[in-house]
This record gives structure tokens, sequence and C-alpha cells, in this order.
């Protein structure tokens, strides 16, 4: 049940790791952070054999981005890189709640910086 | 997220976005530096300053002078100005210190200052003229003054890393940059699709998914989506800095201006298509809402052309398609839209970003295989671009030039020269 996650940076120099999650998500990954505001495109209503997609977001804070039903999340975390600790402090509270959700335990990786 | 109450025209038909008379549409924080840095740099014998400038404070003029007519207390007028600003993507104002006279402006949020930052590092020089434009042109707009009624100083830049905000000054003056008559959003055909080859894309579908999100500035006027900053700028924006370059090109070098402008302005398409189409076709967004009905190489080309039919450049099609060539067609792209109105005819094929971006998806998705999920990387790009079997564009149609549409055919190049040949 390990959580993958990859570790690089955004365009804007903000850190970015991948998440490659052990099972595909459900509906409780909207609930991980109380404040997030929390849009859902429901493709699936609109294109056949699409899924729907969801993003997590606080400004300055991070911008997490996934499909239900699939297991890659996508997330952003902090104004820039060096915001630093504040950052580190949104990554590890983030993966503290996958893996008090039960959705896995972090593993982490490194690869090169865009 | 910042509740917006933008009075924003979806013209699907047309497949554009209108807001106050002026055409809105998406394109990415790589290609709205690069483009600026290619007109400042590349030819920086071009006193490019003055329609950099004036081309912001024409769009903002004439859009304001529009939705205004509607909104007379000089408050609301401010909050509607900035609040579409943020919508936008272009970063955040608070105006309520300027009057008829001028005042100073400054901002922790500029959007070509952060971008400039996180593409090329710390400038030596302020780099936010369009939103010197822009205020000069709103601030006319708000008080009911004719357009060129202030002149603007760029004071500090956070781009130069010696401050942490943007400054600008406005002086009830003649202007020092160039005023421009707008043109709104131009004179438009009718569509009439032609045939495409066969597809499981859902082109209408993914047309009402991509145009029913809510894709606009949060708190700090930015919008991180596909991997990028997305903004929703005014075309005529774009066409006249890109135009007002060549020409300026062509008044000092003649014919030989026309031939060192095209190429670098189809530059500004490849960098455009890499990041902003490569930053779609690797996206949760992707893979929720386009990837599951892809089979073959071919539909990841259908996949994205129907996704750029969601960014407001009129109306896209691959009408013929293999690994070998393909044909794409444009009606009403916003570059001949918008040069037909600026100048009238051309004598010469304009539509340079298209140009460049209907190569970028033949790289993208054969040359560079997209689909393996690759690094956006300077070598990536390189490969996509500048190595043997990269693909390039000719123009076979122009509707700048009086054709009915804007239509380009794009082969593997087998030598430099071809590159930009038009046909």
């Amino acid at each position: 049940m390990l959580i993958y996650a990859t570790r690089t940076l955004d365009c804007a120099s903000k850190t970015r790791i991948h998440y490659r999650m052990p099972e595909p998500l459900c509906e409780r990954i909207l609930d991980i952070f109380p404040e997030a505001e929390v849009v859902v495109n429901r493709f699936s209503k609109r294109v056949a054999g699409a899924r729907d997609h969801f993003v997590l977001s606080r400004t300055g804070g991070y911008h997490i981005a996934g499909i239900l039903g699939d297991v890659r999340i996508v997330a952003t975390f902090g104004k820039t890189a060096r915001d630093g600790d504040a950052c580190e402090h949104t990554i590890a509270r983030f993966e503290s709640a996958l893996c008090s959700e039960r959705f896995g335990q972090v593993v982490q990786r490194v690869r090169t910086a865009r | 997220m910042p509740v917006y109450d933008i009075p924003f025209q979806l013209d699907a038909p047309h497949r554009r976005c209108v807001v106050g008379g002026e055409p809105m549409l998406f394109h990415c924080h790589h290609y709205n530096t690069f483009l600026q840095r290619t007109i400042q740099q590349d030819a920086d014998f071009v006193d490019s300053r003055p329609f950099l400038v004036g081309a912001a404070a024409e769009v903002a003029f004439a859009q304001f002078s529009s939705l205004f007519a509607r909104v007379d207390a000089i408050a609301d007028r401010k909050r509607l100005a900035t609040s579409l600003y943020q919508w936008a993507g272009l970063g955040t104002f608070d105006l309520t210190n300027l009057d008829d006279t001028g005042g100073e402006v400054r901002t922790e949020n500029s959007h070509y200052a952060m971008a400039w930052r996180a593409k090329f590092g710390r400038s030596n020089r302020p780099v936010c003229d369009f939103a010197s434009g822009w205020l000069a042109g709103t601030l006319a707009a708000i008080y009911g003054l004719s357009a060129g009624s202030f002149s603007v100083e760029h004071r500090s830049c956070s781009a130069c890393g010696d401050s942490p905000t943007c400054g600008f000054r406005l002086t009830r003056e003649a202007p020092n940059y160039t005023v421009f008559n707008p043109v709104g959003t131009g004179a438009l055909t009718e569509h009439r699709p032609q045939a495409i080859p066969a597809t499981p894309v859902d082109y209408d579908g993914i047309l009402e998914a991509l145009t029913g999100m809510e894709i606009v500035g949060d708190t700090n006027g930015q919008i991180p989506a596909f991997g990028v900053y997305l903004t929703r700028h005014y075309a005529n924006y774009y066409n006249r800095i890109s135009f007002e370059f060549e020409r300026n090109l062509h008044a000092l070098l003649g014919a030989q201006g026309i031939e060192v402008a095209s190429p670098l302005l189809i530059e500004a398409g490849h960098v455009c298509a890499f990041n902003t189409f490569g930053g779609i076709m690797t996206s949760p967004e992707w893979d929720a809402l386009i990837k599951p009905s892809l089979k073959t190489r071919e539909d990841w080309v259908h996949g994205i052309v129907a996704a750029i039919n969601a960014l407001g450049w009129g109306r896209w099609q691959v009408t013929t398609l293999s690994e070998t060539e393909a044909e794409f067609v444009i009606h009403d792209d916003y570059e001949s839209t918008g040069y037909l109105a600026m100048y009238g005819t051309s004598d010469h094929p304009i539509s340079y970003l298209a140009q460049g971006a209907v190569a970028g998806v033949m790289n993208l998705v054969y040359h560079g295989d997209v689909a393996s999920n690759p690094e956006f990387t300077a070598e990536y790009y390189n490969r996509l671009f500048k190595t043997e079997g990269s693909y390039a564009a000719n123009c076979l149609t122009s509707k700048a030039q009086g054709d009915e549409v804007t239509s380009f055919r794009v082969r593997r190049a087998v030598a430099e020269a071809a590159l930009y040949e038009a046909v």
C-alpha cells in the first residue's frame, strides 16, 4: 500500500509532487483539507468514457489536481520554492493526511528539477 | 476563489469569447513572455515600448469604454476594471488612489513580472509594459476621457529583483506611447466546417466541458492550470504588438524585415504549442476528459485540436492526417481577423502563432511522443523543433490575404531553408 511521490518543480519554481496512489481515488480525497476550495469537473456527464476531475486549492498554499477513479495526483505547493518551510509544512500535512486517511503510506523519490 | 461578475460572452459558433467588445483568449505565461522578449530583444533596434504599451492602452480603453456605458459611479468602474484584470489572470491592482489627474499604483501581483522571473530569471529592465498600458487606457475610460489622456511611467518592477512590487505613475499629459484606433471583434465569417477523418474524439463534448470549467484568476490574479500560468488575454494586444513589430522591421529593412520577423514570431508559436499544448496533454484534465477516448496517435491530434477550440482562437480543424503530413484549417483565426481590421488585406500570410502551433501539435504527437509523458525541458524542446524529422508548416491559404479560411500543410522538414516557405 505504498504511495509513490516524485518531486519536481513547476515552471514558476514551485514545488510540484506527482503522487501515484496504490488504489484508485474515491470522493473521500475531496475532504482531505477542510479549508480547501474544492472544484469537481463532472466530465463523465459531458463526454462518454470521460472521468471526473477535481482540484483542491488554496491561493498561495496548494493546488492539488487528480481524477476520481484514477491513481494519479499532481500537487503544487507554496507561492514559490523560496517559501521553504511553509511549503514543506503543507506538504507534510498533506502526506500525513493521506496516510491517516488510509490512502497508503508515502514513499518519496527525487527527480531532476524542471 | 473570488466570485466574479464579468460580462463575458461565449460566441461558441465562432469559437470566441468576447468581453466589452474585445475578443479575449487563453495563452500561457511562456508565450506571453517569450513573445515580449522576442519583440524587445531579438530585434532591439526596433523601438518597441511605444507599441507594447500603446497596444495595451488600446484594448483596455476600448473594452472599458464599452463596459462603462452601463456603469456610472467611479468606484464601481474601478471595481469592475480590477475584477476583470484579476479574473483574466493578469495580476491584481487597487485603483482607489488614482483620479482624473493620475496618481501612483503598486502591485505585488503582476503576471508579466512573475512570468519573466519564472522563465528567464532576473530582468535588467522593467517588463510590465502590458500593465503600464492597461492602466493608462483603463484610467482614461474610468473618467470618460479620450484615449491617450495619460502618460505612464513604470517606476519599479519585481522582475528586476530590487523591489517586491511593481510600481507605476500616471500623469495627465500627452501620452508617451502610440495611440491606436481599436478594432474590436473584426469581421467574422459564417463557418462552414470541412469534413475531418473519422475519430472517436467527441469535439462538441470537449468544447462544452472545457468552456464550462471555471478557469479564472485566484486571489493573486493567477490561473495555475494545465501545468502553466494561463491568462485570458486580449487577442488584439497580441495582434497589435506582433504586427507592429513586423511593420517596424519592414519600415527599417524593407522586404527583408518580413523575413526577419516571420521566423521569430513563428518560433513564439512553437514555444506556445510546446508549453500550453504540452501542458494540456500531460495534465490530469486531459487524462480525465480526453485521454479515455484516444486509441491512436491520430486521435491525440484530434484531442488537442478539440481542446484548442476552447481557447478562443477561432475554429480549428485537422482535415487530413497521417504521420507523414497533415492539413489544418482555421476558420476566423484571430490573427487574420485582427490584421484585416487593423491594416486591411495583407500581401503575405501573417498567422504566425497558428503556423508555429500546428507544427507544434505534430511535433508533440509524432516527433516527441508526448503520450509517453516526457519532461518539458529545453533539451526536449530542441529535439522537437530543431532536429532531423521535425515538422514545419507551410501556409496554404490565408484569411488575411482574402481567402475564406487560413490553412496549413505540416510535414517533416527536409531542410532548414524550407522551414518557413509559403506556398
